[in-house]
């Protein structure tokens, strides 16, 4: 009996520890992969990329549906087409990152041996992934659902990376001094405490406005309205309005929730 | 000749036979030079040498006046096209249409490039 727990206890720590190489072989991996994403849900998407990983940066070359190049270096992220990069104020995601996001911030919860790769499953707030890692620590699929929506990322090809983060930067053209977009910083701070948005552009009588519609990771809708001159912005009964006057724009939030409202309020009055 | 007896003749004053030799003479003198001032003044030139006169001013009279013509027309449509068109304070709207658009654009490629926050 003691040899049977001894031997179980031997593998489990066995696997614990290979577990961990695999998972910091793969942190600490930088690859280039052409890879596919594709969106199921409500609204579909999909993407054609190749992608530079280093462990702290990123270069994505997106082909289809957009030309366009974004990249994550040293906290900063870029995007544009090359001789036209400018500073991103909110940060891009792609499924890798926000796996990688919540792997550390919440643990692996399942771990499977698959023939020469490893099948981690990772539950968190903002979905369930699960990703298929090689035994040499490169990723060959990742997938998210959350809320019926399912995201899928497959990667064709991948090898590892030999080349610099400047190396490939200079491929591109991208470089460090870029201007930044102009975006209201309580957007910026808003959308930093939603889990996904929608936005549209519409005529509030003669004057255009942003309209983007969130979801607030307490699950809640939240709006937003933006716009250069003050308009008048009607609210359901249920809805309540926070109206804020930036430096040359007028910006409408406008919550189902009162606590969501509040929560916004402090996250603003605690940023300025 | 005495000035007195010219001028009086002249007038009706005086006859002929109480002027003197010298003075009868300037007064035909004076009417054959009369006869012929008048012969200058009836003269008209020929339409031929009138039109060969006229020409040489008449046409770049004419090219002054094409040129001007000219000038005051192309003057006039480019204030038509400039002024007429009623003025509309479009700017501002294309200014605000601008900001709002650069705004949908990149906030429309984040959450196509990225999968979420």
């Amino acid at each position: 009996m003691k040899r049977t727990l001894f031997s179980i206890f031997v593998v489990v720590v066995a696997s614990f520890a290979l577990a961990q190489s695999f998972i910091e072989l793969y942190l600490n991996s930088s690859y280039f992969g052409r890879r596919i994403v594709v969106e199921k849900g409500p609204t579909n998407k999909s993407r054609i990329e190749m992608v530079y990983r280093w462990p702290n940066d990123k270069i994505v070359h997106v082909l289809d549906p957009v030309f366009l190049v974004w990249a994550k270096h040293s906290e900063l992220f870029i995007m544009g087409q090359p001789n036209n990069y400018r500073n991103s104020p909110l940060e891009i995601l792609d499924l890798e990152d926000l796996f990688i996001r919540q792997l550390k911030e919440r643990g692996i919860t399942k771990l499977e041996k698959l023939g020469n790769k490893y099948k981690v499953t990772v539950e968190s707030p903002s979905g369930l992934f699960t990703a298929f890692i090689s035994e040499t620590g490169l990723p060959e699929k990742i997938i998210r659902v959350f809320n019926n929506v399912t995201t899928e990322l497959t990667y064709e090809h991948v090898e590892p990376l030999k080349e610099t983060f400047e190396q490939v930067a200079q491929r591109y053209g991208i470089k460090s001094a870029e201007q930044t977009i102009n975006l209201p910083s309580e957007i910026k701070l808003i959308l930093g405490s939603v889990n996904w948005y929608t936005v549209s552009r519409l005529n509030v009588g003669e004057e255009q406005v942003l309209m983007i519609i969130a979801n607030h990771k307490s699950g809640s809708v939240i709006k937003m309205v933006c716009s250069t001159r003050e308009v008048t912005v009607n609210t359901e009964q249920n809805e309540q309005l926070l109206r804020i006057r930036g430096e040359n724009y007028y910006l409408y939030v406008i919550a189902q929730d009162q606590s969501v409202l509040e929560q916004v309020k402090e996250l603003l009055t605690k940023e300025r | 000749m005495s000035e007195e007896k010219f001028n009086g003749f002249l007038d009706g004053e005086l006859d002929e036979k109480d002027l003197d030799e010298v003075t009868k003479r300037e007064v035909e003198m004076y009417s054959e030079a009369l006869k012929v001032f008048r012969m200058r003044c009836d003269y008209r030139p020929s339409a031929k040498l009138e039109e060969k006169i006229m020409r040489r001013f008449v046409r770049p009279r004419r090219i002054l006046w094409e040129i001007a013509i000219g000038v005051a027309a192309a003057a006039a449509v480019f204030y038509v096209v400039f002024n007429v068109p009623p003025k509309r304070n479009v700017e501002p709207l294309v200014q605000e249409a601008k900001v709002v658009s650069e705004l949908f654009d990149y906030l429309s490629l984040v959450k196509l490039v990225g999968d979420g926050f």
